[in-house]
């Protein structure tokens, strides 16, 4: 399946985009590996994950096809 | 499994929080290059990559985890002032740290190092306004590893506050500390008498009398030399001024 992650600048309209998502995956804007991990065991929880920027917007992807805006400076929990 | 981020390059700030049951796997910041602050203690990460070169981070904290091998080589870390890493299984000696002036906190206690320390005093910062030595370093902790040799000459960490070495196999010290000292953890190494004087010396010559409540002095347990009887009566005098001090 051919995505749109390679653009930088979608609009609905005027309104700036700080997402796209096909079905429940996100593929814009691009993700970063930050963590590579073994299957975690059902019920495995992450908690108090936080992270601080400086644009309007970042988003987590789990690894398991879950996707999260994110706040900055804002803790967030994930359950697998 | 992968766990990703967007907009890496406006990632200024990662505390990847802790798991349970507890995750290991590899962390990689490689792409955060306006990273500044790097939490990821707590886990069971083998790897924590691509922090070493990066001039932006001032915090990293990596403690607790199952990290081994080598510390990297932190001297690209110019803007570094906290480097935890302490409570994992890293080998091989101390990290360089001439590259990291504003250091503020070194704790690399709990690991399998070897090696001597540093002479922390005479590592010279030719572009700065002190010349020599860590002026904003309160805290050096290097307890339970397998450091030889002496402990370091502290005569230009001018706020140091907390030297822990305790539980390791250090022999020596000649020099001086400065009056903001106030715990000083060097029990279970194998000082010499010499050295045990030395410290007690050191401290007297520090002089501090303020703010005493958390003023202790550790020099107990296994392995090292009991005080001399001029180190006995340096010793009362510190206690006198209300440290707590312990010797064999």
């Amino acid at each position: 399946m051919s995505v749109i992650n390679l653009a930088d600048n979608i609009k609905v309209g005027s309104l700036q985009a700080a997402a796209v998502y096909s079905g429940s995956t996100l593929v814009w804007p691009s993700l970063t590996d930050l963590w590579t991990f073994n299957e975690p065991s059902p019920g495995t929880t992450i908690t108090d994950l936080n992270v601080g920027f400086i644009g309007d917007s970042a988003n987590i992807n789990w690894g398991d096809g879950v996707t999260n805006a994110l706040t900055s400076d804002i803790n967030i929990n994930h359950t697998y | 499994m992968i766990l990703g981020l967007t907009n890496s390059s406006e990632i200024t700030g990662i505390n990847v929080g802790t798991s349970t049951p507890k995750l290991g796997g590899v962390i990689d910041v490689s792409d955060f290059t306006n990273l500044q602050l790097l939490y990821c203690s707590g886990n069971d990460l083998t790897e924590v990559n691509g922090y070493a070169d990066n001039p932006n981070i001032q915090f990293l904290v990596i403690a607790s985890n199952q990290l081994s091998g080598p510390i990297p080589d932190i001297t690209g870390m110019s803007s570094l002032k906290r480097f935890w890493v302490m409570v994992n299984q890293f080998t091989g000696t101390f990290p360089d740290i001439s590259g990291n002036p504003d250091l503020e906190v070194i704790n690399v206690g709990n690991n399998n190092l070897t090696g001597t320390l540093p002479d922390i005093s005479a590592i010279e910062f030719p572009g700065s306004a002190w010349g020599f030595g860590f002026p904003n370093l309160i805290r050096f902790n290097v307890y339970g590893n397998s450091f030889t040799g002496a402990i370091p000459d502290m005569v230009h960490i001018e706020n140091l506050r907390y030297l822990l070495a305790d539980n390791n196999n250090l022999t020596d010290f000649t020099g001086s500390f400065p009056i903001t000292l106030e715990r000083v953890f060097v029990n279970s190494n194998n000082l010499t008498q010499t050295a045990v004087d030395n410290i007690l010396q050191a401290i007297v010559d520090a002089n501090r009398t303020t703010n005493m409540a958390n003023a202790i002095l550790e020099m107990g347990g296994t392995g090292n030399s009991a005080p001399s009887a001029a180190g006995i009566a340096n010793r009362n005098i510190l206690v006198g001024r209300g440290w707590t001090v312990t010797t064999n």
